[in-house]
């Protein structure tokens, strides 16, 4: 007895193509929502205090990129991936021959990307309305990709153990606002409790997209590293409880 | 050959077992029926072979090869129809089909011919363009079963595949699962139909309170339930006196206004039949029929409801 199952290529391609179908049903929301609320915050920030000095403008435009990442990947990637789980749907998956890490791949990459419209709004923000002179590097696209399964696996991992859609929205929700205030007031330290800021995978993205996008030159390899590192983890972590048997 | 083994098998969340004990060896080039009332542990027992469900005692083998949850092997071997919804509401019924064609394995041109084809069989053709979410529940379900039978595996597991159709597509279903039928292949259903699954089940397993009740063919089930007549009578005076008499039988009534059908044992529906026939205008029309397989199964279903088991079981 024996079976067949996708190469890898196919395996993904139709993995992916299945992943952005969502946008012809939900666009509005995975596209205009994740835009226009951080591109909304940069705006009105600028309105209120003109007199803000340029690094505090710079976190501002840098937090605000990785809210918009963090609305589709952990907010809205989460309340999809537990309505998954409690409609079955997930099973779907679970009894093709398709490799579940590649799923999460799938389904993070896909909603990272999703987010990517409101990234470039906010981009277009900081440079025309708070004059950020940004550089752009084909890095830019690693980063974000990375970035997104870095956050989408937390999202997957959250809506895997909510017990329903409803309690993934609010966890989601509340990773999503500590990934606002992380990022757009950056913490410098919380005394014994510093290390703590790494639980979030916001923190070291935030270091690199500065480096990247501001101040030009490549010299945040520690944190890549450790994005790198985040990365992995939460994808081994999210292809674990995404397997596990009833 | 004995390919398909569940040994000693069951299933408990907390204090209640879904389902108990089950050791059953199903051979290939079979088609078995899973028959029993909801809550039987049926659908339990098609999530512990295709690994969703872990068992937590007892093991399901493969030609001798333990089943292990989640193993590529095991998903490239089983396909599986779940009663609920598939992963493929965003996609076209197109896409939907031939998606699950490459994942397992087809190449582009084989998945595109196949799900043609399918489209065509299962008059899906003028909805190929329309998302699977926007389908009616009935037409859901024959894209779900589409998408599992357009690259058939070694074993199929179908869970309720006519459930939401129509008479005429039910019957179009029950002749796919027939052409399905291959010697190096087990399909193995559930359904809740018994009348019309009768047309295709070689085996007909039936559980009742997580446990196998009856396991053989669909005569040996007729044989079980004992030498049974179907009897349709027309009323024509005192209809509680029929009632009262079929209540003393035990056996299952359906009345639909003056008519009152019964299956019961042949001896004593042919008794009765002579006591009310012997009473002028009690009677006024009989029709006397071999009784079905469904007739059979619920008349065991009654039997066994009586029965008491040691502990609760549910689905």
């Amino acid at each position: 007895m024996s079976g067949q199952s996708a190469n890898f290529a196919t395996m993904f391609r139709v993995l992916m193509q299945m992943q952005f179908a969502r946008l012809r049903r939900s666009w509005r929301p995975y596209i205009v929502v994740s835009a226009v609320m951080p591109a909304g915050i940069v705006l009105l920030l600028h309105l209120t205090n003109p007199r803000m000095s340029p690094s505090e403008r710079l976190n501002i435009v840098a937090g605000a990129i990785l809210l918009a990442e963090s609305i589709a990947t952990i907010a809205m990637l989460s309340q999809y991936v537990a309505w998954l789980k409690v409609s079955r749907a997930l099973d779907h998956y679970r009894v093709l021959p398709v490799s579940l890490e590649m799923l999460v791949v799938a389904l993070t990459s896909v909603y990272g990307i999703f987010a990517w419209p409101g990234v470039l709004l906010i981009s277009l923000e900081g440079v025309y309305l708070d004059h950020i002179p940004m550089h752009f590097s084909p890095l830019i696209i690693v980063f974000m990709l990375l970035t997104g399964v870095a956050m989408g696996a937390v999202g997957t991992i959250i809506g895997l153990l909510a017990p329903d859609e409803g309690l993934a929205g609010l966890m989601g929700n509340l990773v999503m606002m500590a990934v606002l205030f992380l990022g757009m007031v950056p913490v410098k330290s919380l005394g014994p409790w510093t290390w703590a800021l790494w639980i979030f995978p916001s923190t070291g993205p935030l270091a690199i997209l500065k480096g990247l996008m501001f101040f030009g030159p490549f010299n945040t390899w520690s944190h890549w590293l450790g994005l790198i590192l985040y990365a992995s983890i939460a994808l081994i972590v999210s292809s674990y409880f995404i397997k596990r048997p009833t | 050959m004995t390919v398909l083994e569940f040994d000693q098998l069951s299933k408990r969340y907390g204090k209640v077992w879904a389902n108990r004990d089950i050791s059953v060896r199903i051979d290939l080039g079979s088609i078995v029926g899973l028959l029993g009332p909801n809550g039987a542990g049926k659908t339990t027992l098609l999530r512990q072979l295709v690994g969703l469900t872990r068992p937590t005692t007892g093991k399901v083998r493969i030609g001798g090869r333990l089943v292990v949850p989640g193993k590529r092997w095991v998903k490239q071997i089983i396909s599986y129809l779940p009663q609920h919804p598939l992963a493929l509401g965003d996609l076209t019924v197109e896409e939907a089909i031939r998606s699950s064609a490459l994942l397992r394995g087809q190449s582009w041109r084989d998945a595109d011919a196949h799900t043609q084809e399918l489209l065509e069989m299962l008059d899906l053709a003028p909805l190929r363009r329309r998302q699977v979410a926007r389908l009616s529940g009935g037409e859901h379900r024959l894209v779900g079963i589409a998408s599992v039978v357009v690259a058939p595996t070694p074993i199929v597991a179908l869970d309720e595949p006519t459930n939401e159709l129509d008479p005429l597509m039910r019957h179009r279903v029950w002749d796919f699962i027939q052409n399905l039928r291959h010697p190096e292949r087990i399909i193995l259903l559930v359904s809740h139909n018994v009348l019309e699954a009768e047309q295709v089940l070689d085996r007909v397993l039936i559980m009742s309170h997580g446990r196998i009740r009856h396991d053989g063919s669909p005569q040996s089930l007729r044989q079980d339930a004992g030498d049974l007549l179907k009897v349709a009578v027309t009323v024509g005076h005192d209809p509680q006196r029929l009632e009262g008499d079929l209540a003393s039988l035990g056996a299952e009534i359906r009345r639909h206004g003056l008519l009152v059908e019964f299956t019961a044992l042949r001896v004593e529906a042919l008794a009765l039949l002579a006591r009310w026939l012997a009473d002028p205008g009690l009677v006024e029309g009989v029709t006397i029929n071999e009784p079905s397989l469904e007739d059979a199964y619920l008349t065991l279903r009654q039997q066994w409801a009586g029965d008491t088991l040691p502990e609760e079981t549910s689905s």
